[in-house]
């Protein structure tokens, strides 16, 4: 067990350095520079900046310089945008925020979306499943772009307490985190129904019936086990994304998350700030996919020996 | 010999599981019927142009001569759906398709080869889930500029039609692309989890001692029993696909302005929903109802296919 | 379970609370909440370059004047008491008042030196270092070719600041109003790391030392930046809030709707789809005020066939302004045929293109692009309009497309990018036509008519013009503001008359303001010393 684990960890710090070396020599092919405004520097404060963070030193002596940082100071790098503020403090920040909301969603999401797809696939092919599953699509087929002004214009504006948008009272999680957490129950949902139909039709739970095994416990003991594989292989890398923020629940709902800061440090080429999130979403994935390996073992024990 | 016939009655069994199944039925028929909407109402002259603006009539209500109303330029909403629905359509098909086989080959391979290869290829998926998609996407589509306006030049002079109707589709090429190429890493994982629970049962490790081949075995005992998921996980993943291609349209790959796709009309009714409803609703419904009835579909090819219901 | 219990006493805490909307709550408390559209990249004025960033380091620093709350053009009396300046307004003496910096130091002369040193450094790479270029020898020092000596900036006493200027300069007071001539505490800057460190600490929130009338309160990340009242300010009894909080909203739409659901009390920009809605659901709030910017396209006159003044012409005859304001961008601009907006006493003659109604330009345009070999359009090459993602501005681009195509018979392709793509390829030309706008620095035409001098660098059109540029070094000679203004007048004529812009509209800024906000007025460079705005109802306590 210990030997398997520390393989894995060996693995991961791998997926970490090819991640890492992608995303450096990717994000300095982006067209432009992090110094680039909205009126055109002259040449020679241009190169003055470029020198200062020493983006004028070859790709991989950057490359170097980089990891150098990270290994020997724990130096992720400043932010070229928001000069004198380090990636470290900006991820310090926006992390909490989103492990919060993408924790909420994520409980929203599985306790909604998984005993939804039971019941769908217990009564398979009749009216609940019918409705279940028109629910589970149109938050499926409805992009958050749409769901969060809705939810903001509806509930934030007329449900004492919720708010439209903002970040300066604890309840202003609660839109955003159902925003969230409905469109991945969706998925939750659809997949658990998949999985279920599956193997309610499996002779074991023909036999386990046929003993008269109650409908509760057939449900969630011994059908749920293999029933759920499907759903748990999406639930990793999902709650990864989840907990490293969402660009457009987050612009939608002004929540000061990590997903406003992914796209706003590719869009202004903020080379290190960008290097800093994709690490952190890296670890998260690696860890959340070993979770995932973790979980589909304990839940089916045939998948042990391989 | 013998075994192709058996191979035959399965699917044939298939067809006619499928076609007891009246949803699934219905739905096939309303995806035909949104098919030929799309690619061939258009072709009539009562349907204008869907790039035509009026100024003097814009986001105006639903009227005869304009039964969804129009735009915010005033142009004719219905012939943008219409005509955005060729670019969805498309785009949901051929992506789909590309980031299908890509997930269903990868995923048997790992699952069923396991060990070293498996680690290997799960965690060269891990790293291509990891790096930020929008970087990579502009990065793609600046390296693909060049050639794929040199394919334009070159269809443009091979087959002598107009620029402007061939630009539209010969420029969606780098977005199929684009997402194909990243679309099927979910698909990779959830076919190898399944492919290594199949692998250890009785009857592949019976099909295995009877000495059959590796691929014989993934192909005809594993990958049957996949399809199941492998379907309804598809058809999760259109949705998905259909509007990744809105927000890659606008940083400037995929459908241009003035074309229009499903998810450039939603996105730009989502921003006018307050003033003009109409805006979002024709669009979102379009979309909503085609990926219903897609979905619908899905699970009565995943019923029709599922090896197990035979034995009904 | 956990989480159960942390939303349940959420739910008591909203509960408990003063009750309101936040809007409500900080008016009570006399906050200003203020939407402003992004979050702030820099605080330090020799850093920053974003308006955002502009907005807030006004609020905490003062330059030598400080501007009037009602009028763009009048200065008043900042940390200067008063000035002198010779006849030809090309060599000024400041006398500085006694004035604190939040610590308790005095504000002297010493720290306007230091300041405009440091942005000027040759080893600082200060980004905005050419605003301070009308100092003598600034912008050689600035590229490292005479030493600091050499600059026209000294301090004869503490209280006593001369500045020496390459040529007559009578708008000198409003350039001084821009954030990069305020000063900085060198004491500070000095403590957190020196003079050429551009990592210093010393703007964050605990380490902040300002002179202007709010102090650095707290800043969190795409979530608020807060300032609360100076009491070291000299005016500080005349300060009518008790704090600013701004909100870096970049989604118009969300602003919007956070305005809709009591979160703000002045919004940045209410989107063009929005305006019909904000007006008709609150006409008291909605604001539609002038604004010193201009919405043009670029055109790349070396690429053909837009190097042909005729073809330029007749793209720009060809477009509909009227429409375009009226119905793309709802009223939220005034057609332009020129292109520095009115303002600073300066106004071009529209010209005779603006005199013509819309069918007599389009024929006129369908001449000339006859007249430039291509009738009716036809072997006209297939160009490329650049946009950035932004709604508007594709939908600006779709409109002139159809115009274009209506009007001439020519198709343009619509390339729409991501921000940073969208800058690099306009700076390096590698483009077609490029949608564009300008916004002044500050109130005067020469920050739109210097854009056009041959070779500047925000030019990025290719054109330059003997002529413009003999009546731009006209300009920079001119010793009184009458003879400046008709020399760049000239300038922009002489630009104008080839064509290597399409200009479209003057914007206008529309925001929404609540009811309870007072001494908020329109201003046309946007820049409200936010110190005299009141909130909350007077009767309240």
């Amino acid at each position: 067990m210990i030997r398997m684990l520390l393989k894995r960890l060996g693995q991961g710090l791998l997926v970490i350095l090819v991640l890492q070396t992608i995303t450096f020599f990717l994000v300095r092919r982006l067209p432009g520079n992090p110094f680039l405004g909205d009126r055109k520097l002259p040449d020679h404060v241009m190169a003055q900046l470029n020198s200062l963070y020493g983006l004028d030193q070859g790709a991989w002596v950057q490359y170097l310089n980089y990891w150098k940082g990270i290994l020997l100071h724990g130096d992720f790098g400043p932010s070229l945008v928001r000069e004198g503020v380090q990636v470290s403090e900006i991820i310090a920040q926006a992390f909490p925020v989103s492990l919060w909301l993408g924790v909420l969603g994520m409980a929203i999401a599985v306790l909604a979306g998984i005993p939804a797809g039971m019941l769908a696939a217990y009564w398979r092919n009749r009216w609940p499943d019918a409705g279940i599953m028109l629910l589970a699509m149109a938050g499926i087929c409805i992009p958050a772009f749409v769901i969060a002004p809705v939810f903001g214009l509806t509930l934030g504006m007329h449900v004492p307490g919720l708010s439209v948008a903002g970040w300066d009272n604890p309840l202003c999680a609660v839109l955003p985190a159902l925003t969230l957490g409905l469109v991945n129950a969706a998925y939750i949902a659809r997949l658990t129904r998949g999985g279920m139909t599956e193997v309610l039709g499996a002779d074991f739970i023909r036999t386990a019936r046929a003993k008269g095994v109650g409908t509760v416990r057939l449900l969630f003991v011994h059908a749920l086990r293999s029933g759920l594989l499907p759903a748990v292989s999406y639930l990793g890398p999902a709650f990864a994304a989840l907990i490293t923020g969402s660009f457009v629940v987050e612009s939608c709902f002004q929540v000061p998350g990590m997903g406003l800061h992914f796209v706003n440090a590719t869009t202004d080429r903020d080379y290190f700030l960008i290097q800093g999130l994709v690490l952190c979403y890296g670890v998260l994935i690696v860890a959340a996919n070993f979770a995932v390996d973790l979980a589909l073992v304990a839940l089916n024990p045939r998948l042990r020996n391989s | 010999m013998r075994q192709y016939e058996q191979g035959s009655s399965l699917w044939s069994d298939a067809r006619r599981r499928l076609m007891k199944n009246r949803a699934a039925v219905a739905s096939l028929l309303f995806l035909l019927l949104m098919v030929l909407a799309c690619f061939l109402l258009p072709l009539f002259p009562c349907i204008p142009n869907p790039n035509a603006t009026d100024l003097g009539n814009i986001a105006a209500g639903c009227s005869w001569a304009h039964p969804f109303g129009t735009d915010q330029l005033g142009r004719d909403l219905l012939a943008r759906v219409l005509y955005g629905g060729r670019i969805s359509l498309l785009v949901g098909v051929v992506a789909t398709v590309v980031s299908f086989a890509i997930g269903l080959a990868y995923g048997l391979v790992s699952g069923y080869v396991g060990g070293k290869v498996d680690a290997f290829m799960m965690r060269a998926v891990d790293v291509l889930f990891a790096l930020p998609f929008i970087v990579l996407v502009i990065v793609f589509s600046l390296s693909i500029e060049a050639p794929s306006r040199e394919l334009t030049d070159w269809v443009v002079q091979a087959t002598g039609w107009s620029r402007e109707s061939v630009a539209p589709i010969l420029g969606l090429v780098p977005l199929f692309v684009a997402i194909g190429a990243l679309g099927w890493l979910t698909l990779a994982r959830i076919v190898r989890t399944q492919t290594m629970e199949v692998k250890s049962q009785e009857y592949v490790l019976a099909a295995r001692s009877l000495g059959l081949g590796h691929f014989s075995i993934l192909l005809r005992h594993i990958a049957p029993n996949l399809l199941g998921t492998v379907v309804v996980y598809t058809t999760l993943a259109v949705p998905g696909i259909m509007l990744t291609e809105s927000t890659l349209s606008f940083i400037g790959l995929g459908v241009r302005a003035p074309n229009s796709s499903w998810g450039t009309l939603i996105k730009e009714g989502a921003d006018r929903m307050e003033v003009s409803p109409e805006l979002l609703i024709f669009p979102a419904a379009a979309f909503c109802l085609t990926l219903l009835a897609l979905n619908f579909l899905g699970d009565g090819l995943r019923d029709a296919i599922d090896p197990k219901s035979s034995k009904d | 379970m956990r989480i159960a219990v942390l939303v349940l006493a959420a739910l008591g805490l909203a509960a408990c609370g003063d009750g309101g909307s936040s809007a409500e709550r900080a008016s009570r408390q006399g906050m200003l909440l203020v939407g402003n559209n992004q979050e702030p990249q820099n605080l330090d004025p020799h850093k920053a370059t974003a308006v955002a960033d502009g907005k807030i380091i006004s609020a905490m620093l003062e330059g030598l004047v400080r501007p009037d709350p009602q009028d763009d053009a009048a200065v008043h009396p900042g940390m200067a008491e008063s000035w002198e300046h010779n006849a030809d307004a090309s060599e000024w003496t400041f006398h500085l008042r006694h004035a604190q910096w939040s610590d308790g130091k005095p504000v002297t002369a010493r720290d306007f030196v230091y300041a405009y040193r440091r942005l000027l450094h040759p080893q600082y790479g200060g980004k905005y270092a050419e605003m301070l270029y009308p100092i003598r020898n600034a912008e050689r020092y600035n590229r490292g070719e005479c030493p600091w000596e050499e600059v026209g900036v000294s301090a004869p006493d503490d209280y006593t600041l001369r500045l020496s200027l390459g040529g007559p300069t009578p708008h000198l007071p409003n350039l001084l109003l821009h954030y990069t001539w305020y000063p900085v505490p060198a004491h500070a800057v000095e403590a957190a790391g020196g003079m050429l460190d551009r990592r210093s600490l010393w703007t964050r929130a605990g380490a902040w030392v300002g002179n202007g009338a709010y102090v650095l309160a707290g800043h969190r990340f795409n979530d608020y930046l807060e300032v609360r009242p100076n009491p070291r300010y000299w005016r500080a009894a005349e300060v009518r809030n008790r704090g600013i909080r701004f909100l870096p909203i970049v989604n118009g739409y969300t602003e919007t709707r956070m305005f809709m659901g009591g979160k703000l009390h002045i919004t940045n920009n209410v989107p063009p789809e929005l305006i019909s809605m904000a007006r008709s659901r609150a006409p008291q709030l909605f604001c539609k005020d002038p604004y010193y910017c201009t919405i043009f396209y670029r055109l790349n006159t070396t690429r053909p066939p837009l190097d042909n003044p005729l073809v330029r012409r007749a793209l720009s005859l060809a477009v509909d302004r009227a429409a375009l304001v009226a119905d793309v961008v709802r009223g939220a601009g005034i057609p332009a045929y020129t292109f520095t907006p009115p303002g600073a006493g300066y106004e071009l003659p529209a010209g005779e293109d603006a005199a013509m109604d819309q069918a007599a330009r389009t024929r006129l345009a369908q001449q000339l692009l006859a007249q430039a070999g291509y009738p009716g359009g036809k072997g006209f090459p297939a160009l490329e309009v650049m946009t950035t993602s932004r709604d508007v501005q594709r939908v600006m681009a779709e409109t002139m497309q159809a115009m274009w195509q209506e009007n001439l018979g020519i198709h343009v392709e619509i390339r729409s990018c991501e921000w940073t793509a969208y800058k690099s390829a306009q700076q390096n030309m590698e483009y077609d036509i490029s949608s564009s706008s300008w916004s002044g620095d500050y109130l005067d035409p020469a920050t739109f008519v210097e854009l056009w001098r041959g070779g500047g660098g925000n030019n990025c059109t290719g054109w330059q013009g003997a002529e413009c540029d003999a009546a731009l070094r006209e300009a920079a000679q001119a010793a009184t503001p009458e003879t400046r203004r008709a020399a760049l007048a000239r300038a922009e004529q002489y630009m104008l008359r080839e064509y290597p812009v399409i200009p479209l509209y003057w914007s206008r800024r529309t925001y929404l303001k609540a009811a309870d906000v007072r001494g908020w007025y329109p201003l046309l460079l946007d820049n409200h010393p936010l110190d005299a705005v009141e909130v909350g109802h007077r009767d309240t306590p």
